[in-house]
């Protein structure tokens, strides 16, 4: 009874607060962010994470912010006398791509809006201000760019790719597709090869941008592809992973049973790839793409691309886990106690995986697996290759 | 749970997709079907706020004459909806029903049109008819558009600014048309608080939505405009559109006019004891009588 009273007494109010809700619920499309891209630089292997607006260095021996240091190699320090750390947030952009390295100092990093960004990297500072636009706008900026002696190819997310020059960012051709490139082009002497989400891979002359031949992989193909002695390697949406030769012939497929959305493996003539369900697959690029072994250690999508190292498949899935495989025959890896090499995190895992081997620069005592998670809180995790152990974690605070 | 919902809604926007070829067609068409789907729903809860509507005078008396009597109040005002046959909450309800299924109407669109890597992937394994996932993505450009950017330069032409406009247009127009008038002020001269308050909705809402549009994509604003239109027409339909009032050719509601013609009479007899005084006195002129004669008095 006094329910309907108050409804009916304050059904203005309820309106208002129904629109509210309607709005929160069907608010403005969130853009929200993308998964983080990682690449490491320079001797030491310090991790670069381009995560939403932020751009961070992590030193890998132990997970810190790398500190900015002057000529002399002395920490320096602010106002406050506190130390500079690497760390970049941009504020009016997004970063779904991963940064790339333009020269041994320069870091090229694509904005989602349209804008590329020359940022130094002993100093941290973005050198050109707000950024230069790209002189196109078919789409926004999800693609890693490539840099080449003279060009920059960047991918756009509506359709086309198009080539940049590198002394002024002017336009030099255009790629034309029918929808578009979210993935980075692979440059193989004169020629790109890029994979578009209108289904096909395309070869275009890396000079001109001329179309040299167009292969339709019978589905999306939002991953790069991988190129290993001469032959090209890529999964699609069609469930399938393709052969192809540089001359754009399919020479062998495999049936894979969902979507693939990574870049192919090569080890020692194994192709390594996953699906969108969970399926991991071992393939023989030796003997038409033969299934060596196929398994599912998880029920949700793999995304990133499988790391393979001299024993070990690791694969890391949406379900937050990252699993150590037998590179024999795809089993889970038991540990010195016997139990699953399986880590599991606070969030989906989508980025690739990184492997730091130790070198007489980075100060690390043994290989390390490093993931990175969609959740800012645990945006790096390590752990040492060979027993899963934990060693650090880095958050975006 | 909620894929219960968007699976569903997902396919069938992508077989649309895979019929017409045209993002836009299967977008318009999908909100049509929903639309036509939920419209026993938003019938039944059109006609219950008409009938609360036309209950407002004889909710007014009694307002005053309970008005230090809220436990009685409460019990009058009940009666009268059991008598009228009315359920206070028959608006709502429906409302809440179609709650959900707007929401993954929106949540569809912005899924199939997937402009995000992060909302490509989560396209995957929605689809409940195999082999349309070789559809995927879908072509998200028409006329020039990217359907899954905001309208505004330089991702999309200048021209795609007319759709946070059409949405603006659209959704004042179905507010007027929703909205029931009451006089601006009450009978002692005082503003009446609860006709400013909707006047305000109605203005204020349709800028809100004008205002997000401009950083929805393009596809959600279409799907705005046809579902600001069906709702439009269907009020029109059902003889619940008042053209005149929308476009201000109408100065007296019809509570002023004494116009009350309501399909929702209380029996005589219930009238009666409605109107007794709290001295057991009757008054004058029975409700109905009262009604035609007198000045309304506006809705609360």
């Amino acid at each position: 009874m006094n329910i309907v009273k108050v409804l009916s007494r304050h059904r203005l109010l309820g309106a208002a607060i129904l629109s509210m809700f309607l709005l929160a619920a069907c608010g403005p499309a969130p853009l929200g962010t993308s998964w983080a891209g990682l690449t490491t630089v320079g001797d030491q292997q310090y991790i670069l994470v381009a995560f939403n607006d932020r751009l961070t260095m992590v030193d890998p021996v132990d997970g810190k912010t790398v500190r900015l240091r002057n000529a002399e190699g002395e920490i320096r320090l602010d106002d406050s006398g506190n130390p500079r750390l690497w760390d970049i947030r941009q504020g009016q952009n997004q970063f779904f791509a991963t940064p790339v390295l333009e020269g041994e100092n320069s870091l090229l990093v694509a904005g989602y809006h349209q804008v590329l960004y020359n940022v130094d990297l002993p100093t941290a500072r973005i050198e050109n201000g707000e950024g230069t636009p790209i002189p196109s706008n078919t789409g926004n900026l999800v693609a890693d760019p490539v840099v080449s002696d003279d060009l920059i190819y960047v991918g756009l997310s509506t359709k086309n790719l198009v080539a940049l020059n590198r002394d002024d960012y002017s336009l030099a051709w255009t790629a034309e597709t029918e929808h578009g490139v979210w993935s980075k082009p692979v440059l193989v002497d004169d020629t790109l090869y890029f994979t578009s989400l209108d289904h096909n891979l395309y070869a275009v002359d890396a000079r001109t941008g001329a179309s040299r031949w167009t292969l339709d992989l019978q589905g999306a193909a939002p991953a790069s592809p991988a190129y290993v002695d001469g032959k090209l390697y890529i999964g699609s949406f069609a469930r399938k992973v393709f052969e192809v030769s540089t001359e754009g012939k399919i020479l062998n497929s495999y049936d894979t049973l969902d979507w693939v959305w990574n870049t192919p493996t090569v080890k020692d003539g194994i192709l390594y790839t996953a699906d969108l369900v969970g399926n991991v697959y071992a393939l023989d690029t030796t003997d038409n793409l033969r299934e060596v072994w196929k398994v599912r250690p998880s029920t949700m999508a793999i995304r990133p691309s499988p790391l393979v190292t001299e024993n070990y498949v690791l694969v890391a899935s949406r379900d937050q886990k990252l699993y150590w495989l037998n590179r024999d025959d795809g089993t889970i890896v038991s540990d010195s106690e016997g139990r699953p090499l399986v880590r599991e995190m606070q969030a989906p895992i989508f980025s690739d995986i990184l492997l730091i081997e130790p070198t007489e620069a980075n100060g690390i005592t043994e290989p390390m697996v490093v993931v990175s998670t969609l959740s800012p809180g645990q945006m790096l995790v390590a752990y040492s290759l060979e027993e899963g152990r934990f060693l650090w974690t880095h958050s975006l605070a | 749970m909620w894929d219960l919902i968007l699976n569903p809604f997902i396919t069938v926007i992508t077989v649309l997709y895979s019929i017409f070829n045209s993002p836009v067609i299967a977008i318009i068409i999908f909100t049509i079907l929903v639309r036509l789907l939920m419209y026993p729903l938003n019938a039944q809860q059109m006609r219950s706020s008409k009938a609360m509507q036309e209950l407002q005078p004889e909710l007014k008396k009694l307002q005053e004459k309970y008005k230090n009597d809220r436990e009685k109040l409460s019990q009058e005002q009940m009666r009268l909806y059991r008598e009228a046959g009315v359920n206070p909450l028959g608006g709502c309800l429906p409302l809440l029903i179609q709650l959900p299924i707007w929401i993954g109407l929106y949540q569809a669109i912005n899924h199939a049109l997937a402009a995000t890597p992060l909302q490509l992937i989560d396209l995957g394994g929605r689809f409940l008819i195999p082999g349309l996932d070789q559809l995927v993505p879908l072509n998200n450009v028409f006329l020039g558009m990217d359907l899954t950017q905001p309208p505004t330069p330089p991702v999309n032409p200048v021209y795609a600014l007319a759709l946070p406009a059409l949405v603006l247009v659209t959704t004042w127009m179905q507010s007027k048309m929703m909205t029931p008038t009451t006089p601006t002020t009450n009978d002692d001269g005082q503003p009446n608080q609860a006709a400013a308050m909707t006047q305000s909705m109605t203005t204020i809402m349709p800028i809100m939505m004008g205002f997000f549009s401009l950083s929805f994509s393009v596809g959600l604003s279409i799907y705005f405009v046809v579902s600001n239109i069906f709702s439009i027409v269907q009020y029109a339909l059902q003889g619940q559109g008042d053209w005149r009032r929308m476009f201000g050719l109408s100065s007296k509601p019809a509570a002023e006019t004494g116009t009350i013609t309501s399909s929702v009479k209380p029996k005589k007899k219930e009238d009666d004891s409605l109107m007794k005084t709290d001295t057991g006195k009757k008054p004058d002129k029975t409700p109905q009588s009262k009604s035609k004669t007198q000045k309304a008095k506006p809705a609360k």
